[in-house]
């Protein structure tokens, strides 16, 4: 368990979250196993770390990558095949050490962008309603 | 000073029959394989774009001894898995011991590698990574050997380092925050911290609401943490241990939302000597032509330890 202080009730979380779009504008949700070998916390710390230091290039690069990863494991579901560190154990596969969402179901049209966004949030207040945090978008790549 | 000093020999010294130590070699070997057959793209990671590795500088890439086309991490990998089943069957050399040892280090923290803080972690393979080192530098166990030294210490040390992860999680709580780490409202304020807008773990809510089960889940930290490194010392105590240990890690699942990987290395502190009496007593029973006859070996009593044999 974390060994931090966490008796403060008034500081604001944050964290990294990750949206595709698809042809029809429409937001996504992202597979977790979208990326694997790498669960989004992975992919989250390099938003938080190395992010605020690459270059346009750089960031681009990876939004790309990423993207493409998304576009893949939704194809691969939509044809009912496994995807990302399930594709050898299945639902036996060993977890990451975190909880995640479940993969976004009913993505029919390709995903065409990327958006990156911080979402923002009082533990307190989340606690008591889910809808309640605000999110900012930073970054949004297309595909071209 | 006499009596410390024989507690001392009789921990790490004391006969023990080869079960445990085979039982801990497949243990570990299938608890490595689970782990890297559930991550088949690790070795791919080292084609990924350019911009990914901005935040590996040369030591740490030094460190893991990274560099080497993924073609040729590819095959280390399909070798890595095929050495870790082959020792789960008990096809185990020194050198294969240590190349797997190599390997898993090298393998281990790819999922940490890009932008761990304070890392990268090694995912539940630390304990295989030292256990492997220390199968392949002991004396081999065979089946039928009898109960000696060699078969006690490298599995004692495995088990009290699996058990120490318990004790420094503590002490570092005690260094990093201090006693108030173990106040109800810490504990509240972490499980707080672990709601997030995609997903909460199921029971996040339940237990944050009420004091008196945030004061459970310090009671409940506190045993974990300073109370359970004892299993490494007591066979008694890890009977009980074990079980406690599962249902802990599994409330904190349901709780906080954190997996332990490192769960089916408890299997570590069953006493396989004492099962497999047990399964050859019955199996003489059922059927006394077809039993082997290792009884007599396990009730051939111990040999001195080497380091006393002159």
């Amino acid at each position: 368990m974390m060994s931090v202080d966490a008796t403060d009730r008034t500081s604001v979380h944050s964290m990294v979250a990750f949206r595709a779009v698809d042809r029809l504008g429409r937001e996504w949700r992202i597979d977790p196993q979208a990326w694997s070998p790498l669960f989004p916390q992975a992919i989250m710390g390099w938003y938080e770390t190395v992010y605020p230091f690459s270059s346009s290039a750089d960031r681009e690069q990876v939004a790309r990558f990423l993207l493409a990863r998304a576009e893949d494991s939704r194809l691969r579901e939509s044809q009912g095949l496994r995807v990302g560190n399930e594709r050898w154990l299945g639902p036996l596969a060993a977890p990451d050490t975190n909880l995640y969402w479940s993969p976004p179901e009913g993505a029919t049209e390709p995903f065409v962008a990327l958006r990156v966004y911080r979402f923002f949030w009082h533990p307190t207040q989340l606690a008591r309603d889910p809808a309640q945090f605000r999110r900012k978008l930073f970054y949004e790549c297309s595909a071209r | 000073m006499r009596t410390l000093s024989r507690a001392w020999e009789t921990f790490w010294f004391r006969p023990a029959d080869p079960a445990g130590l085979l039982a801990a070699r497949a243990i570990v070997c299938a608890q490595a394989l689970w782990i890297l057959l559930s991550r088949p793209d690790l070795p791919a990671i080292l084609g990924w774009p350019h911009a990914f590795w901005l935040g590996v500088d040369r030591a740490l890439a030094g460190r893991f001894l990274l560099g080497l086309p993924t073609e040729v991490e590819r095959i280390l990998y399909a070798l890595l898995l095929g050495a870790l089943a082959a020792g789960i069957l008990g096809l185990f050399t020194r050198a294969s011991g240590l190349a797997m040892a190599v390997l898993l280090y090298h393998f281990a923290p790819f999922e940490d590698i890009f932008s761990s803080r304070g890392g990268p972690f090694f995912r539940g393979l630390t304990v295989p990574v030292v256990a492997l080192v220390l199968f392949a530098c002991c004396e081999k166990p065979k089946w039928r050997a009898p109960a000696s030294p060699e078969f006690r210490w490298p599995l004692a040390a495995i088990q009290v380092l699996f058990a120490f992860t318990y004790l420094s999680s503590g002490l570092t709580k005690l260094l990093a925050v201090g006693p108030r780490w173990f106040t109800a409202r810490n504990f509240q304020g972490l499980v707080l911290g672990l709601i997030f807008p995609e997903v909460a773990p199921p029971w996040s809510r339940l237990v944050a609401a009420s004091a008196a089960l945030c004061q459970a889940g310090v009671f409940a930290a506190i045993f974990l943490d300073f109370v359970l490194v004892l299993l490494a010392f007591s066979p008694r105590l890890a009977r009980i241990a074990v079980p406690i240990l599962v249902a802990g890690h599994l409330l904190v699942i349901e709780v906080m939302g954190v997996v332990f990987l490192g769960l089916p290395l408890l299997l570590l502190f069953v006493n396989w000597g004492a099962l497999a009496r047990r399964a050859e007593k019955i199996l003489l029973a059922v059927a006394p032509r077809k039993a082997p006859g290792i009884l007599s070996v396990w009730e051939a009593g111990p040999e001195p330890p080497r380091s006393l044999r002159r």
